[in-house]
């Protein structure tokens, strides 16, 4: 496996190859992970891991943690709720005290698009792992969706990922995109009109309004979380509406290709943007996501700090 | 033998000659409010004047399917010819179930009057379209405004009393073309009463944009020169506003030319109490209903037929069946004789 990286801010300049060698090598953990007792790689003993979660996070951020821990590393979990930023601190500062006290790699989730960029110039000699910005970018979710799609489906080349929700808004399906597409995948959007990007095909996808119409051609149904606040912004009208239109039912489930499978990145909303009897069922991969997103927090943290690309 | 008519117009051909008659589909009055008139009151009151059907403009709460239902259904108790339309929008602002109404066969939705929250608007425009539907909007700017009571022209300068501006509406109506060409979804335009808006539903047209619109007939027949310190009481206090004898005679022009759709009643009941106010006091509506379609074509044939009489009457049932997306059973009789036209609601 051949790798330069040191940061993974964004998926921007990855190639197919990468893709496909990332996958291989975060699948070829998964061993180690569900075995009893777990077989860590301690590839990354000696290092210091700072998670620094300046918006709210339980999933990413106790992912990150459980990747970092088997790994071997050292982890300090910092949040902006009761750190020195609540005392007036600025970021440049926190990073820089972090820093100094001898931590090797940042994982950075932060609400202002751009902000891994900005702190990896800060600190460059120290490596960045974007946990999320804004709705820009996510790229270990994107990571993990493939991953997740490959061990059900064996490949993604010719499948159709059908994206359904607030595309708009989502971190998670711009980073989708790029992964989907990376492992030669076709991405399709729907969802209300209010929820989706001014121009989809920008974004390297389509747009099909209708649903059923996007479903009928999708191997993967990938769901997103409905926000509550969008209601309430006027782009759509009620949860009931939602749900009988964009939701994922059985209905919905039943329109798309044999076999197909549903993704959610989670928290889900059940009853929102997926039926329990769906998010539950036989085509699920949510709870395989979870796990698939230990195995690449992993395969990241090993490969770009740890030697594992050798 | 019992006429099929809710007034029978034999009794007209028994005591005047009967000059001109055109049977045309059930009359639809697209937009129209209960105000202070109760739902059976209405009801007669628009079958006596010859309307087939009597759309009423929704205010906002009345966006939620249920609540329609409830609304249709009260409505059928007056007699069939009451049709409450759905708003877009629910108490509060928030966006109406506009996509399961549409799926149960809605196609007109109406945002309530006096909305000027764009960028709401904008988000309704994107919602709605591709679903089917057509948004009716009443677009003014209200900061031009003020407490105009009167157009802001000659009788606002005579009188010495504030106006509302044609460019209020204008301006409002350029807007809101501009929203839902953004997302080509289909608009309806309510109460155009200037040029300046009409040239600028001519020109979204011929870029191929899918608006509607439609003209209440008091600004087809009448003019701010008839604002005068005597007269000034309810029958006045309408709105739109009666704008000059330039923008009245556009709105014939636009009438002849087909680019506006429907002519409504506009009617808006006002109580006594509110009519004994003084003109400054009496909130805007319109008390004619029954008598709406004779004196429309009266003031048709007075002003020596300003537009074809097929563009007339398709404004008064194809048009308006169009914007709503059905058609209502039945014709309505129009009838000249020496003392004027009359209108009768013939049932099938």
């Amino acid at each position: 496996m051949s790798w330069n990286r040191k940061n993974l801010l964004d998926l921007n300049d990855w190639t197919p190859q990468d893709f496909e060698d990332f996958v291989k090598r975060a699948l070829s953990l998964k061993p180690r992970l569900v075995s009893v007792p777990k077989r860590p790689l301690d590839s990354l003993r000696g290092f210091t891991v700072a998670n620094l979660f300046f918006e709210n996070s339980t999933r990413t951020r106790n992912s990150f943690d459980a990747a970092e821990r088997m790994t071997g590393a050292e982890v300090i979990n910092w949040s902006a709720s009761g750190s020195s930023m609540s005392k007036g601190e600025s970021l440049r500062d926190t990073v820089w005290t972090l820093c100094e006290m001898g931590v090797n790699a940042l994982v950075v989730r932060h609400s202002a698009t751009g902000m891994p960029y900005y702190i990896q110039k800060l600190v460059p000699h120290i490596p960045v792992f974007n946990a999320g910005d804004g709705a820009r970018s996510h790229p270990t979710q994107g990571l993990l969706d493939i991953t997740a799609a490959v061990e059900r489906l064996g490949t993604l080349k010719g499948k159709t990922l059908a994206i359904i929700g607030d595309i708009r808004y989502s971190r998670v399906a711009r980073s989708d995109i790029k992964a989907f597409c990376g492992m030669g995948a076709r991405v399709i959007l729907s969802g209300p009109r209010t929820l989706m990007p001014t121009r989809p095909e920008a974004l390297g996808a389509e747009y099909e309004p209708d649903p059923r119409a996007a479903a009928a051609q999708a191997d993967i149904l990938g769901l997103l979380r409905v926000q509550l606040e969008r209601q309430e912004a006027g782009l759509f009208p009620s949860v009931k509406e939602y749900h009988a239109r964009y939701g994922a039912t059985e209905e919905l489930l039943a329109c798309a290709r044999p076999g197909a499978v549903v993704m959610h990145p989670a928290p889900i909303n059940r009853g929102v943007e997926v039926a329990s009897s769906v998010a539950d069922g036989a085509s699920s991969l949510i709870r395989e996501q979870v796990l698939c997103g230990v195995l690449v927090r992993m395969a990241l943290l090993d490969i770009c700090l740890g030697g594992g690309a050798r | 033998m019992s006429s099929r008519y809710a007034v029978d117009p034999r009794t007209l051909e028994l005591s005047e000659k009967v000059l001109e008659a055109w049977r045309i589909p059930a009359a639809i009055d697209l937009f129209c409010r209960a105000g202070a008139k109760s739902g059976a009151a209405l009801a007669a009151e628009a079958r006596g004047g010859g309307w087939g059907l009597t759309a009423l403009a929704a205010e906002a709460g009345s966006g939620d399917p249920g609540a329609l239902k409830a609304a249709r259904l009260l409505a059928a108790e007056n007699g069939a010819g009451l049709l409450p339309l759905p708003s877009a929008l629910c108490a509060g602002g928030a966006m109406a179930e506009i996509g399961l109404m549409a799926q149960g066969g809605e196609k007109l939705f109406c945002v309530p009057e006096e909305f000027e929250d764009w960028r709401r608007l904008r988000a309704l425009f994107c919602y709605a379209s591709g679903l089917g539907c057509r948004l009716a909007v009443r677009p003014c700017l209200s900061e031009l405004c003020a407490s105009g009571q009167i157009n802001d022209g000659g009788a606002a300068d005579r009188l010495g009393m504030k106006g509302v501006p044609a460019v209020a509406e204008a301006i409002a109506v350029a807007a809101v073309l501009t929203l839902a060409g953004e997302w080509r979804a289909p608009l309806h335009v309510r109460g155009v009463s200037c040029r300046a808006s009409l040239e600028a539903i001519r020109a979204a047209r011929r870029g191929g944009q899918d608006v509607t619109c439609d003209v209440a007939f008091m600004n087809l027949l009448h003019t701010e020169d008839e604002y005068d310190a005597a007269s000034l009481g309810g029958a006045l206090k309408v709105w739109p506003v009666l704008r000059g004898a330039d923008d009245r005679a556009a709105l014939w022009d636009a009438l002849d030319e087909g680019l506006i759709t429907a002519v409504v009643s506009n009617h808006r009941a006002r109580s006594a109490d509110q009519l004994s106010l003084p003109f400054e006091e009496i909130p805007f509506g319109s008390e004619k209903l029954s008598g709406v379609l004779p004196e429309l074509l009266d003031g048709w044939e007075a002003r020596g037929r300003p537009c074809g009489v097929e563009r007339l009457l398709t404004a008064l049932g194809e048009g308006p069946a169009k914007v709503l997306g059905r058609s209502a059973a039945g014709h309505t009789l129009l009838v000249r004789a020496a003392s004027g036209w009359r209108a009768f609601y013939e049932n099938e």
